[in-house]
């Protein structure tokens, strides 16, 4: 009777150890299916995210594609038909007389300054050049043109000890700044247009401001279709680069625009 | 009629007018569990009725346990997905029908409970159960796990039949021992109870067209 008590004690024992076991089996498969279901959401937003990158980059990469066959136009083509109109003029100097000759030599001018501000325009243009010159020395470059123009004042200031960025970056961060110059040039009626380029030893800082008239900027944030399409392509080109991009403007005052790019310092990173 | 005979009853009855409320609204294995329902309730009542007469239910269970074995095979075929567990789900489903005359004419006479079959049954649902369990974790159900019928249905099976497995080797043995067997009866009319009312929820939740939850 008494072993017989025990093995009833037993079996009630194992039952509902199993029993038990069961249960746990079923709460730890929830757990795991949770985390599983986690995970993969995680990954499928992973893999959006990537697309949405890979999409932007391609359209950069087709746009850039694009000026530098505008470039490559202008130098090969317009470029050198100007040149040839300039011998055309040189020839035809001495065969005229007093009069016609000033003209022709007005001319002349007129087409050799064509010339030179389309080369300006062609290196600005011009993926490989901008890339070869560095992220500093193309904006300094695009100001000198801005400053040459001379409608207004252009000032440009280096902080920091320079470093050189991955190629890609410095071209995006370029085209960012080539941007808010346009921007200026087109819309600001300033007197003055600053750069300042800040380099601190885990990220780079760029500003571009004018003291022109500003612009409200709130139709930006209510998605109007036609408002600031060049906006959204510099903050959109900033966020592919893993950088911050702010924007400010006070009526009357002017406009600034800052861009915050932290650089990963123990990689080399100007090397890709 | 005990009370909880009564109960038992108005939760099959229940479950089946819920089921056939929503049978168009169900998927195909949650259409087979209805009518399984429907078999297990008109076979319970047969059963109440032979043992008012012969004072033995047994014959019923002969006959019962076949479509039963034979409804959760179809459930399950339908719930797995892999060829091989299906091709395995309608072996068994032809063996367990074999079996269960050679049992009856060799083993455990008509008038006997067809217990070997009850333990074939309680197998096989324990082996779907667990490798539905391992299908779900692979598939890519987007709705919450404790909103999946599948999930409830399942987790009842489980238990439900490990439970049912355990209790009767538990009679068996304490029959054998000439023990009382009323609490493991009355554990097993609870086990029944619990479990047609998580299937309940199971059929409750069913929908055709299951709603992904937000994120
Ligand atoms: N520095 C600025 N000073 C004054 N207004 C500005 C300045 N920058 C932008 N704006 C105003 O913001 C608007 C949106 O600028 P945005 O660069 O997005 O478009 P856009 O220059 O008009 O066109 P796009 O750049 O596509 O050629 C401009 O139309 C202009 O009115
Ligand atoms: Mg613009």
């Amino acid at each position: 009777m008494n072993s017989s008590s025990g093995e009833i004690y037993f079996f009630i024992v194992v039952g509902n150890a199993i029993l038990i076991g069961l249960i746990g089996f079923i709460l730890y498969f929830v757990f795991q299916y949770r985390r599983r279901k986690a995970e993969s959401i995680r990954e499928s937003q992973r893999l959006e995210e990537k697309f949405r990158q890979t999409l932007l980059q391609t359209q950069l990469e087709i746009q850039e594609q694009t000026l530098k066959t505008i470039s490559q136009e202008i130098h090969d083509n317009i470029g050198q038909a100007l040149t040839l109109a300039k011998l055309n003029l040189n020839t035809m100097l001495p065969v005229v007389d007093e009069q016609l000759q000033q003209k022709i030599l007005n001319s002349k001018e007129l087409v050799s300054k064509a010339i030179g501000d389309l080369r300006d325009l062609s290196h600005s243009l011009d993926t490989d050049y901008v890339q070869e010159m560095g992220l500093q020395r193309a904006i300094e470059y695009e100001m000198e043109m801005i400053q040459k123009a001379g409608t207004m004042k252009a000032i440009f200031q280096v902080q920091g000890s320079p470093y050189r960025l991955n190629k890609q970056k410095e071209l995006i961060l370029f085209r960012i700044v080539q941007e808010a110059f346009n921007n200026i040039i087109k819309h600001a009626d300033a007197k003055t247009l600053k750069a300042a380029m800040t380099y601190f030893p885990d990220a780079l800082k760029l500003e571009v401001s004018d003291d022109g008239k500003g612009v409200d900027l709130s139709p930006l944030n209510e998605t109007a279709a036609n408002f600031g399409l060049g906006i959204r392509n510099m903050h959109k080109r900033a966020q592919l680069i893993g950088a911050e991009f702010n924007m400010n403007s006070t009526l009357q005052a002017g406009t600034a625009i800052t861009i915050f790019l932290p650089v990963e310092t123990n990689t080399d990173d100007s090397k890709q | 009629m005990t009370i909880r005979f009564l109960l038992y009853l108005i939760l099959l009855v229940y479950l089946l007018v819920l089921g056939l409320i929503r049978f168009k609204k169900l998927t195909l294995p949650f259409q087979i569990l209805t009518v399984l329902i429907a078999c297990t309730l008109v076979s319970e009542i047969i059963s109440r009725i032979l043992i008012n007469v012969f004072k033995n239910s047994s014959p019923v269970y002969h006959v019962f346990n076949i479509v039963n074995f034979t409804g959760y095979a179809l459930i399950y075929y339908f719930l797995l997905q892999s060829r091989l567990s299906r091709k395995v789900i309608l072996l068994l489903i032809a063996g367990a029908v074999c079996f269960s005359v050679f049992n009856t004419i060799f083993l455990q006479s008509l008038w006997s409970f067809p217990s070997n079959f009850l333990l074939i049954l309680c197998f096989l649902n324990i082996y779907c159960a667990l490798l539905l369990f391992r299908q779900m974790l692979h598939d890519d159900e987007e709705i919450d796990i404790l909103r999946q019928s599948v999930f409830w249905f399942n987790c009842a099976v489980l238990l439900f039949y490990t439970a049912i497995f355990l209790n009767w080797s538990f009679y068996n043995y304490l029959v054998r021992n000439k023990f009382n067997t009323k609490t493991i009866s009355t554990i097993m009319y609870y086990l029944n109870i619990a479990y047609y009312i998580v299937v309940g929820i199971s059929i409750h939740i069913n929908n055709r067209k299951a709603v992904p939850v937000k994120q």
